[in-house]
């Protein structure tokens, strides 16, 4: 029972690493914890309690993980980050325009295209009662 | 003013100092857990999250070279300072000897 919390979390480290980097990040962070959980055990701790204590003070498999692969834990770092803000500014000014023209000017055709077959249906039906 | 305040600020100015003094004890091999009991009682305390990644990402970069000792019950990952390691060492060294003196020197306008 205890190897398996220590087994999932390092599952859970190495799973979004690249393949290559698996099997040996795997194998030094057994080694690490169980160092680690020994060295708690030995200072009087049961193993189940070192084990979790360990595996909390390492935190978030993700965060450890991206410190791995060193991979940036932002989708856009400080140097696009202005750029980045600026261009939303922009968008956020010009979409919401942009849609408002579209939608009235579909508006508009509509309801020129109804006009026309109002108009279209009252001449047909004079011409009818002239003729009649 | 509590001294949480100048946590961040702490952080800052000994993140540096964690490579240096790993790149110094490195000097002679060591693992992991080994390396993070040595830099406490040395004076450096270091997350384990911190140091495991950072061990990886000197290695890639050639200042520390790696190697497993499988003779013992449990296989562990060796590392010690390469030539590189140590030059790097040597400057970061320096730098901060640098600082100190320049950090003193600002002390002493005071007076």
């Amino acid at each position: 029972m205890t190897a398996t919390l220590t087994e999932r979390y390092i599952a859970a480290t190495v799973k979004s690493l690249p393949s290559e980097l698996q099997p040996e990040v795997r194998d030094e962070l057994h080694a690490s914890i169980a160092d680690a959980v020994e060295a708690r055990a030995e200072q009087g701790e049961s193993l189940e309690q070192a084990e979790r204590a360990v595996l909390t003070d390492l935190g978030d498999p993700g965060a450890l993980a991206a410190g791995y692969a060193d991979r940036p834990l932002h989708l856009i770092g400080p140097r696009y980050f202005l750029t980045w803000w600026r261009l939303l500014k922009v968008l956020i000014a010009i979409v919401p325009a942009c849609a408002f023209a579209g939608i009235a000017i579909a508006g508009l055709a509509i309801a020129g295209v109804c006009i026309w077959d109002g108009a279209d249906g009252f001449l047909k039906a004079r011409r009818a009662r002239i003729a009649g | 003013m509590s001294e949480t305040d100048f946590d961040g600020h702490l952080q800052e100015l000994r993140r540096g100092t964690v490579v240096l003094a790993s790149l110094q004890l490195l000097r002679s091999p060591g693992y992991g857990y080994g390396l993070l009991e040595q830099l406490a009682s040395a004076g450096f305390p270091t997350d384990a999250n911190t140091l495991y990644p950072l061990l990886r990402r000197l290695e890639k970069q050639g200042y520390l070279d790696s190697e497993w000792n499988t003779d013992e019950a449990r296989p562990r990952k060796f590392y010690r300072t390469s030539e590189a390691g140590i030059r790097l060492a040597a400057t970061l060294t320096q730098e901060v000897a640098a600082i100190a003196a320049a950090t003193a020197a600002l002390r002493e306008q005071e007076k």
